[in-house]
């Protein structure tokens, strides 16, 4: 509904300064503006506390002295968590703010309301949602290509943590240690048995206390826990009713044939045509932006 | 399970085995295999149970952890099921451990069970979790690779102004009095701010007025080689720091104004600073007669610049002096009479092809007031004389530096052409009243200096070549004047003589060029290199009585020169966790000396190997050692010979007719080096060993009329010293303090000419400090600094002398409001010396209030509350005793305006 009011000012400008604009747009995959139909939903849930964590990764192995950095967010209660990264949550609770003042208002106010919400999004390359599941122990990761949101479920924990000996204060925090091999790189993780929640960052969990820190053998992947602090009410994510259930595999190879070639999405999204021209430069300006993004945190 | 598994295989059975034999080797294996099995069972433990709440219903997601009793170490996990089960199979041979079962919002349970298969079941009382509402602050200090990244905000405090005062507190990081940055006890060998190396050596400038909170964060950079086309090829174990600064374009800097009395005083300065990607701009006025001597910022303090003195480039040693009181041994700020200007300007730019261009400018004007009083008591031969003195002199500075450098460095060549020319118009004079006798001294020494460094380093085929080439020239007209003349019997046949001209002016021309290949290969690199070096050098001495020509007994007129062709080659090796590094020098050496006046000529000739080994070994990321080893050759007195006399003070006339000494000298060195950046913990330990060899021994000796001369004495000898150098650094965040502590600890033995014998002389010092930089809260805060000096003196086995000092010195920084700052600081120095004890306090107080919009401060400080008078300085050597009474600056009141922007 509300990005249909858009169109007209993103049409005009595509054509004036196209790639410039197409850029800021679409500066990372996925840029989370979806409209409000009836094939999305709010989902709340209600949370005790939330962790942050700063998430450091390598994108570019050349450049070893370069990281992302990314702020996470965890919600937990005592039997599930979602964690998503903290761009993702402030352009969904933009959204989701917009879309209760356009049910709550007259319609000249709603037609304000929605053409000023997607000003303030962030680009954001980190569009995943992490569903854990702890009493049935599954995870489910959701993320957005186009339109559509696609998920996928894994099992919790498949690969068993080793314990170590050692033993550590991280922040304040005692932590014990432990390590796996998980997808492609080998992770030691510290964990503080004071809080007796067995999950953390992104897809990590299982350990007999909360995640203080992850990383990886490499120094590619460093995830830290930088705040912990009660959380009274609902955290809310903007998904879709319908997702399309996929697997890992075929949800990252998406990821990437919409990075590479985010025409598709954009002329989906906003219901235009991109030129020719246009198109070929925003894929070459994207292939350019892929040579510098040659790692992986999931490697196999 | 197995039984059933193995029943399955049997049934599964081939047809062939179907026979009797076979169905009997079957069921005893069977039987065996369960005999096992069950046996096997039986060293499986397990334990499990229900976890439940106190109203019967499961608790699922608890964590079930299984301990050693003894350190606490978890061994086996399990968590509980939305059944509120659990299992855990226990493979640890121990005989008790601890279960614990946690659960978010119930009451942890603690029991010690055997091992043993066993269920245990729990009923959980529930209690809030309290959860730590925390919010982490990341670790100050991180490390990456080699290098070390050190937060600045978490070190700065309230008071703190410059980048200068942070990085004093930073572990394993020392700013000494002068200003120079070493880590881990050695020099910096870079001060870079983002990258670009603005002053080079005289970094102090910047240190001193940079704005710590424009800085996010310095960076040590370890065995950094700045030259980057040998990053792989020459290593090194230098480390170099690096300021980030906040943002991309920085416009900051500091200023100040203040006034005060008594007597009048008044401070002045703005320091300016720009900082772009391809800019980088430091300009710098400040004036003061406040004691606060802002020529330290000009001073070089890398040791780069340093080696290039020991080549003979540096500025020759001076001869005629005035006879002044010692300075005391405490911060200069304490007694320096000053009155200084100073104006500096730096500018960096990056032209095209990564060339940069950078201007070094300044100029200094001071005009300085020392008084004091001196006593000394010669030893001589035929008995003590004894010398009372009362000393006012007064020291007028003005110096002005320039240096334009042209530099290219990249990863495919090195081309750095530095021009500076140097313009020195210092001069002095005083008032000398003793027993019988007001002296007026007055002295002129100016100085011009031009010298150019070329240093070319370009890749040909497999290797690289470095070219490299040195000039300069200098020349020192000084001039002496001493009313009335003295040494009436030497220079005027007893009769008295209004005054005395001495003039005393020297000329070199030194140059340094050679040609050097690198080669590497894997993890061997090679570098031999041809090189020449040339010294001439032209002396000039006249003493002037004013009547007649005073005969050439009282002047000089030589000139020598020193040639010095060498082929070196050093060997070095790297890989991840071992530098090693031989160089093998052979050098030729050729000193020719004409001495006019005398109309001879001395001619030597030497033929030196010089070989030098350092190795650096990494034991692992945070230990790592390194030792060293070097025979070494060297050609002392050189610029220091003149066969004329010389009055080189009113009371000193000398002859310093010495030979070419070639002086053999063995030293090495280890040191063990710990770093932890995560622990930010630092410590190092060094020692160091020389032995020198010296063919002869020269000596002074005063003759009845007051007269030194250097004398000969043709006794080999050999000096030998040892050092112990300690230091442990340790920053706690919890209590946001460093802790700092060390030790120096030396031995040395020498020899010396006393009435003709040569007597060995044994000096021995112990030098324990400490230091604590602590942030308690936000109100109080603490700086504490100890220093203990102890050292003795022996000759011929009998102590002489015995010494004592110890310095001391706290402050406390109060904060009761927020932007009012109050300052407590005293500093203490005990002196003992033999009987004379000595002890002196200087309380400080410092008021500041801050406007924070605009980054403004006034403060008011009081210095020296007690108004302590003079400084006493006691020193002591092989053939005099020297005591000198110091006038210090009186209590002082100084209302200042600084600001930062």
């Amino acid at each position: 509904m509300f990005y249909k009011n858009l169109i007209p000012k993103l049409y005009v400008k595509i054509h004036k300064v196209p790639t410039f604009c197409i850029l800021i747009l679409f500066p990372t995959t996925c840029m989370h503006f979806k409209a409000f139909t009836q094939t999305n939903k709010i989902t709340k849930f209600k949370s005790t506390f939330i962790a942050t964590y700063q998430f450091k990764f390598m994108p570019d192995t050349l450049q070893r002295d370069k990281y992302r950095n990314t702020d996470l967010l965890l919600f937990l209660n005592n039997d599930e968590s979602y964690c998503l990264s903290a761009d993702r949550y402030y352009n969904d609770s933009l959204i989701i703010d917009g879309h209760e003042k356009i049910s709550n208002a007259n319609s000249t106010e709603s037609a304000l309301n929605m053409a000023r919400i997607p000003v303030g999004l962030r680009s954001t390359g980190q569009n995943y949602l992490i569903r854990k599941e702890r009493n049935i122990k599954t995870i489910t990761y959701f993320n957005n290509i186009a339109l559509d949101e696609m998920y996928y479920q894994e099992p919790m924990n498949a690969v068993k943590w080793e314990l170590k000996d050692s033993s550590i204060i991280i922040n304040g925090f005692e932590c014990k240690v432990a390590s796996k091999r998980y997808l492609g790189r080998n992770y030691i993780a510290f964990y503080a048995p004071s809080i007796p929640i067995q999950d953390g960052p992104l897809k990590f969990n299982g350990l007999p206390g909360l995640i203080v820190k992850i990383k990886d053998d490499r120094e590619e992947v460093d995830i830290s826990l930088t705040s912990i602090k009660p959380f009274n009410g609902f955290a809310r994510f903007y998904q879709s009713n319908n997702p399309i259930k996929t697997d890992r595999k075929k949800l990252y190879e998406l990821l990437i044939e919409d990075f590479l070639d985010p025409n598709k999405a954009i002329e989906q999204m906003l219901n235009v045509r991109v030129r020719d021209s246009d198109k070929a430069e925003l894929i070459r300006k994207r292939q350019e932006a892929m040579k510098l993004v040659n790692n992986r945190l999931e490697k196999e | 399970m197995q039984t059933i598994n193995e029943n399955k295989k049997f049934k599964c059975a081939p047809d062939y085995l179907k026979s009797d034999w076979a169905l009997h080797f079957l069921k005893s294996a069977v039987i065996l295999f369960f005999i096992f099995a069950v046996s096997a069972l039986k060293s499986q433990t397990i334990v499990s149970g229900r976890i439940a709440n106190n109203t019967g219903l499961p608790v699922s997601s608890a964590s079930i952890t299984l301990s050693d009793t003894l350190n606490g170490k978890i061994l086996e996990y399990a968590i509980s099921n939305s059944k509120g089960e659990y299992k855990i199979d226990i493979s640890s041979t121990l005989k008790v451990f601890v279960l614990q079962v946690r659960a978010f919002n119930f009451a942890t349970e603690t029991r010690t069970i055997p091992n043993q298969s066993a269920e245990y079941n729990f009923t959980l009382t529930p209690k809030p979790t309290e959860l730590p509402n925390v919010v982490v602050k990341p670790n100050p200090i991180s490390q990456k690779g080699d290098t070390i990244n050190y937060v600045v905000s978490a070190f700065a405090d309230q008071k703190d102004r410059s980048i200068a005062d942070v990085l004093s507190k930073i572990p394993g990081i020392e700013v000494q009095g002068d200003g120079r940055v070493l880590y881990q006890g050695k020099p910096i060998q870079k001060y870079y701010i983002e990258g670009m190396d603005l002053l080079e050596g005289k970094y102090n400038l910047a240190n001193q007025n940079l704005p710590h909170q424009s800085v996010s964060s310095v960076q040590i950079l370890e065995n950094h080689q700045p030259i980057r086309i040998l990053d792989s090829l020459v290593a090194t174990d230098r480390a170099s720091l690096n300021i980030k600064l906040k943002n991309n374009i920085t416009l900051t800097g500091s200023g100040r104004a203040g006034l005060g009395a008594a007597p009048l005083l008044w401070d002045a300065g703005v320091t300016p600073m720009l900082f772009k990607k391809k800019t980088q701009l430091i300009s710098s006025y400040q004036a003061n007669n406040t004691g606060n001597d802002v020529s330290r910022q000009l001073k070089t303090l890398t040791l780069e610049n340093l080696m290039d003195q020991l080549d003979g480039f540096g500025p020759a040693s001076q001869t005629l002096q005035l006879i002044e009181s010692a300075t005391p041994s405490v911060s200069a700020k304490r007694y320096l009479d000053n009155n200084i200007h100073l104006i500096t300007g730096n500018a960096l730019t990056k032209l095209k092809k990564d060339l940069e261009l950078r201007i070094n400018a300044s100029y200094l004007n001071d005009a300085q007031l020392r008084q004091g009083d001196a006593s000394t008591i010669y030893y001589t031969p035929s008995g003590e004389v004894a010398l009372q003195e009362s000393i006012v002199n007064q020291y007028f500075t003005s110096e002005l530096n320039t240096q334009f450098t042209l530099q290219q460095n990249t990863p495919k060549g090195f081309l750095k052409n530095m021009l500076s020319i140097n313009l020195f118009d210092n001069s002095g004079r005083g008032v000398v009243q003793n027993t019988t006798d007001t002296i007026l001294q007055q002295i002129t020494t100016p100085m011009r200096q031009i010298s150019n460094q070329f240093r070319w380093i370009t890749p040909i085929g497999k290797q690289l070549v470095t070219l490299f080439s040195q000039v300069n020239f200098d020349n020192m007209p000084h001039q002496l004047n001493i009313t009335p003349g003295p040494f009436t019997q030497i220079l005027n046949d007893g009769a008295p003589y209004l005054k005395l001209q001495q003039q005393f002016t020297q000329t070199h021309a030194n140059t340094h060029h050679f040609a050097e290949l690198t080669k590497g290969k894997g993890p061997w690199t090679i570098n031999p290199r041809l090189g020449l070096l040339t010294t001439s050098q032209q002396t000039d001495s006249d003493a002037e009585t004013g009547k007649s020509p005073t005969g050439n007994f009282a002047t000089n007129d030589m000139a020598a020169k020193y040639v010095k062709p060498y082929a070196k080659a050093t060997v070095m090796y790297k890989n991840n966790q071992l530098e090693a590094n031989l160089s093998l020098p052979a050098a030729a050496h050729f000193f020719t000396l004409n001495d006019f006046r005398k109309d001879s000529t001395q001619k030597e000739k030497f033929i030196t190997v010089d070989p030098m080994l350092f190795a650096n070994y990494k034991l692992n990321a945070t230990w790592r050692l390194n030792g060293m080893a070097a025979y070494q050759n060297s050609f002392q007195n050189f610029n220091q010979i003149f066969s004329g006399l010389v009055v080189d003070n009113y009371r000193s006339i000398r002859i310093n007719n010495l030979p070419i000494a070639q002086t053999k000298s063995l030293g090495a060195s280890f040191g063990i080096f710990f770093r932890n950046p995560v622990k930010s913990v630092f410590s190092h330990a060094q020692y160091q060993f020389t032995r020198t060899k010296q063919p002869f021994l020269v000596a002074n000796r005063i003759n009845t009329d007051g007269s030194r001369e250097m004398i000969v004495i043709p006794q080999p000898n050999t000096n030998e010293s040892h050092s112990l150098q300690v230091r442990a650094s340790k920053y706690i965040s919890t209590i946001k303090t460093t802790f700092s502590a060390g030790a120096d600890l030396s031995y040395a033995t020498g020899n010396q000419a006393l009435e003709g014998q040569v007597t060995q002389t044994v000096n021995r010092s112990f030098k324990p400090n400490a230091k604590i930089n602590t942030r308690l809260g936000t109100v109080f805060a603490f700086d504490y600094l100890f220093d203990l000096t102890v050292a003795d003196n022996k000759l011929s086995g009998k102590e002489r002398n015995n010494f004592q000092f110890i310095s001391q010195s706290l402050q406390l920084h109060f904060y009761p409001a927020k932007n009012h700052y109050i300052g407590l600081m005293a500093e203490h120095f005990y002196n003992s010396v033999q009987q004379e004890k000595t002890n002196i306090i200087y309380p400080d107080v410092t008021y500041r209030f801050t406007l924070p919009k605009n980054r403004i401060d006034f403060q008011l400080t009081l210095t020296n509350l007690l108004n302590e008078q003079y400084y006493l300085t006691t020193r002591f050597t092989d053939f005099y005793f020297y005591q000198s009474r110091f006038q210090i600056r009186p209590r002082q009141a100084l209302v200042s305006v600084k600001f930062q922007f």
